[in-house]
């Protein structure tokens, strides 16, 4: 509030440097996937490449790489685990974010526990139900591995979105006429949405960043957009590791964007972790 | 104690369009318990930041005493300033958020120790020392509030609007303690309220402000007898105006749609003015009797009348369509229930709804304040 | 509020019952898995012996004391780094925010950025010939890459735990904001005006009121590194490795024998992690009874 706590001279110039070290270490590591996924060549000590090529986003683009798969499979797993979550997880979310009941306390916790223990250690232990199933090394099974860590995150962010509703606006609905239906359309899925769309697009990018829960249950069977650069990592390619990476991070920074106008602003991604 | 002295000080908030205080000058001798007081958004928390050091004005100069304050930050001001929803701070007991300020500078914890103690007694907090601020009641916040704004000894204490979140019977019990230590303490206090009863019943004097601006200050009566402005009086609860036009020829009088009334000497020149009474002012009797000694006599009748307990009510119209109040307060006198039968509701019956009643308009009550001559009847009745 | 308070429980029930049914098949079903496993019970292998060897060998094994040593380090000291930067860019950023929204948008970015792509990115920034080195390089402050200090396949996982940091100092500084933008500035104000200089109002109002959030997003911060896969996995060395990662390679061991070895360390980390998640309802509640009384 201007003046109120003007900084003085010297916290002034504390401040800017911190926020000119956020501006920094923010966008620092973008600048040698950025020059990687462009180089033809490299070596120490040049600090920009002798080659410039574009032989790694040709590559992405050409039939013969396998990026279109990988692509294809890593938005496939993505939509169906969110389709999973989200009808499973909003229910849930207003069952504790409304109600109390009795177990209440061991059911917030059974949805919490998944989020903090290592999904890989349990999903692990899931495994061999899931070869005895035939069900592994294909995109159903990478879906069941996913659901474990996102899941329980769309259940809390729809217990945050229904802890901060208000549900007598319900019971005035209906009592002013409107019947079940017209008031779970008319009142509550407005007030809800926008919590729903921010929890719905974190879970989608909760599947789309996995490559440990992937890389177990699919075996390397199932090409993934991060099965497929960790491939590339471990090949030594930096111009390819470059440019997938690059692909592979753009949806993060839209859903980034889109939900913060979801949100008006008000921070994202957070919300599912507060107050457990 | 120190005098607290203002001097033209101005302040706009950052964006803001209008200053938040305009040109603000007031003095507060030592020892005084002054009021500021006006509806929400007329500056007066604004006010209280800045004298706290918490925002700095614009232009104008602040004093305490002979030194000038404007330039010193608030953490080094001898004036502390309490806020309306008391601030304890949440992860702190009774004992720790009293000792706040002395913590802060680094006093011996002997010393501390002993301070605490003695506000806990001042404030009659025994008992309550290891308590956390949420398991306290309402009363018990703003008392711990004011031994931790007390214990620092500050010379000048700032009030904002302390006692608005209590219950009344509460609020009642802190008015009567902040009395209480302004005769123990030296201490110079300056509180804001919106509340003209509450700035009644506390202060020395009062400063009543709208948009920034100091309308009129001065000792409580003052507001009731000599409102410098309509809107003063209005907001000192009158509002009972009839438009008329003042000529000050032999003896000033008023001429308006009901006659002439004579006034006491109004300081202003001669023109259209707005004639005012409070209601409690106005003598009222049946209608058809015998008038009322004196001048200034209308008819009007009663349009509709509550009973307040100890005191009644009545709205009644002039023959014009204008509207006053008027306030019983004599119940057992003639204008009460005295004498007359019992209409049922305790009320006598000749001020009924749609009676006629004579009313009289002691000239020593009545106020003028300027109107503009576009401002009328019509006005008058779109207002009520 | 009537429903708020409302004990009949066959509507939330109902309610709760598919996702809780998904994840309580999957969540308690992998520990129980992985607890027969880990006893030897593998019919498909034709394993079908039961006993606590595995657990025997696992925690006796010089890998995994080195591995649980590695992790718990790493998860530290990015838990610190990670609280006191997120503390200290939330207090900066507190009335910035509200007015900059490029700020407020880059600010976050690093909590939607896939480890994988960090831990890449860290790899050819940090590595003794990456972006860092060659600068030094050119400012003439080392003369060939060897002399530049080894922070990608380090033995003390120091980009691992640059990379944990960088992700998720804004989660604790988003927790804290929330909490210093809700309370206002009027704390702040009461401090000052009793006496607290700046300093003194950071250490002694602002940072307390923050810390029932950040606590518990401390704890969660801790297991989140603690649970690290793909991250060491770019940027970890071999040996010791991090406890997942010494999971996961015993687990794809060509010796299928080792299999209940590494379904008895899931169920360390496991059991470390349910420790991590009772201490974060414990703060939680502790806290919020401070706060209600």
């Amino acid at each position: 509030m201007g003046s109120r706590f003007a900084p003085c001279d010297g916290m002034k110039a504390v401040h800017t440097a911190v926020i000119a070290g956020i501006v920094v270490a923010v966008l620092l590591p973008a600048i040698p996937l950025v020059i990687w996924s462009l180089s033809g060549g490299w070596w120490f000590p040049r600090l920009l490449p002798e080659q410039w090529s574009l032989r790694s986003w040709r590559y992405l683009a050409s039939p013969a790489s396998r990026v279109a798969e990988a692509t294809r499979n890593s938005v496939i797993i993505a939509l169906v685990t969110t389709a999973v979550s989200v009808p499973l997880g909003v229910p849930a979310g207003r069952a504790l974010g409304l109600y109390r009941f009795r177990g209440k306390r061991f059911a917030e916790a059974l949805v919490f526990a998944p989020l903090i223990v290592p999904s890989l250690a349990v999903i692990m232990g899931v495994q061999v139900v899931l070869i005895r199933a035939g069900i592994s090394a294909t995109l159903i099974g990478v879906v069941v591995a996913h659901l474990l860590p996102a899941l329980p995150y769309m259940v809390m962010v729809m217990r945050a979105v229904f802890s901060a509703y208000d549900p007598e606006y319900e019971q005035q609905a209906r009592s002013l006429g409107a019947t079940r239906w017209e008031t779970l359309l008319h009142v509550t899925a407005p007030a809800i949405l926008p919590g729903l769309v921010t929890g719905a697009l974190f879970v989608f990018l909760i599947s789309w960043s996995q490559y440990a829960l992937t890389l177990l249950v699919g075996g390397g069977r199932v090409m993934t957009l991060p099965v497929l650069l960790f491939a590339f990592v471990t090949a030594g390619d930096h111009a390819m590791t470059g440019a997938v990476s690059l692909l592979f991070l753009a949806p993060a920074l839209l859903v980034l964007g889109v939900s913060a106008r979801m949100l008006g602003g008000r921070p994202a991604g957070v919300s599912g972790l507060e107050g457990v | 104690m120190i005098r607290v002295g203002l001097d033209g000080v101005t302040y706009t908030y950052p964006g803001g369009e209008q200053p938040a205080v305009e040109a603000v000058s007031l003095s507060v001798e030592p020892g005084e318990l002054v009021a500021l007081l006006g509806p929400s958004g007329c500056g007066k928390t604004t006010l209280l930041k800045l004298i706290a050091g918490l925002l700095s004005p614009d232009r104008g100069t602040i004093r305490f005493g002979d030194r000038e304050v404007t330039a010193v930050p608030a953490e080094r001001r001898d004036a502390v300033m309490v806020f309306q929803n008391h601030l304890l701070f949440p992860f702190m007991n009774v004992s720790r958020n009293i000792a706040f300020g002395l913590t802060m500078r680094k006093r011996p914890s002997a010393e501390i120790a002993g301070e605490v103690r003695r506000m806990i007694a001042l404030m009659r907090l025994e008992g309550l020392e290891s308590r956390m601020p949420s398991q306290l009641s309402g009363g018990q916040r703003q008392r711990v509030a004011l031994a931790r704004a007390l214990v620092v000894r500050p010379q000048v204490l700032l009030l904002d609007e302390p006692f608005s979140s209590l219950d009344a019977h509460l609020r009642d019990e802190m008015r009567e303690l902040v009395l209480s230590l302004k005769q123990r303490l030296d201490v110079t206090i300056i509180f804001v309220t919106h509340d003209q009863e509450e700035a009644v019943l506390l202060a020395d004097r009062i400063a009543l402000l709208f948009d920034g601006h100091v309308h009129q200050a001065g000792p409580p009566a003052q507001f009731y007898d000599q409102p410098a402005t309509r809107r003063v009086s209005e907001f000192f609860g009158n509002r009972n105006l009839i438009a008329g036009t003042l000529s000050t020829h032999g003896g000033s009088t008023v001429a308006t749609d009901h006659g002439q009334f004579v006034v006491a000497a109004a300081d202003l020149p001669d023109g259209p003015v707005w004639m005012s009474v409070r209601p409690e002012a106005i003598r009222i009797a049946p209608g058809g009797q015998a008038a009322p000694e004196g001048n200034n006599r209308i008819t009007a009748t009663v349009l509709r009348r509550v009973s307040m307990g100890t005191r009644i009510r009545c709205r009644v119209a002039l023959e014009s369509g204008v509207e006053l109040d008027v306030l019983i307060t004599d119940l057992d006198g003639a204008h009460g229930t005295g004498g007359s039968p019992d209409s049922g509701l305790g009320m006598p019956a000749w001020h009924e709804p749609s009676r006629t009643v004579q009313l009289q308009l002691p000239p020593h009550r009545i106020q003028c304040f300027p109107r503009n001559e576009s401002e009328g009847l019509a006005e008058t009745q779109v207002r009520q | 509020m009537t429903s708020r308070h409302s004990v009949a429980s066959a509507r939330p029930a109902l309610l709760l019952a598919p996702a809780l049914l998904v994840i309580g098949v999957l969540f308690a079903g992998g520990i129980g898995l992985a607890l027969v496993q880990s006893l030897g019970y593998l019919p498909a292998l034709g394993m079908r012996t039961v006993s606590a060897g595995a657990f025997v060998t696992v925690l006796t094994s010089r890998g995994f004391l080195r591995s649980l040593g590695l992790t718990l380090w790493v998860a530290a000291v990015s838990t610190v780094l990670t609280v006191l930067f997120g503390l200290i860019t939330a207090l900066v950023l507190r009335r910035r925010l509200r007015n900059s929204r490029l700020i407020r948008f880059l600010y976050q970015i690093p909590l939607t950025v896939p480890h994988l792509v960090v831990a890449v990115a860290a790899a050819m920034l940090l590595s003794q010939s990456g972006l860092l080195s060659r600068l030094l390089f050119h400012g003439g402050f080392i003369s060939a890459p060897a002399a530049f200090p080894e922070l990608v396949h380090d033995s003390a996982g120091v980009s691992i735990i640059l990379v944990y940091a960088w992700k998720q100092i804004p989660f604790v500084g988003l927790v804290a904001l929330a909490v210093l933008q809700s309370v206002g500035d009027d704390y702040e104000s009461v401090a000052r005006s009793l006496g607290a200089s700046r300093l003194q109002r950071v250490r002694h109002v602002l940072v307390p009121l923050t810390l029932p959030a950040v606590v518990p997003a401390t704890i969660i911060v801790f297991a989140f590194v603690f649970g690290a896969f793909e991250t060491p996995l770019v940027l970890g060395t071999r040996f010791p490795s991090m406890l997942s990662v010494l999971a996961y390679r015993l687990y794809t061991d060509t010796d299928l024998t080792r299999r209940p070895e590494a379904m008895a360390l899931n169920l360390v980390i496991a059991l470390i992690a349910l420790v991590l998640v009772a201490l974060y309802r414990v703060a939680t509640r502790v806290f919020s009874e401070r706060r209600d009384g």
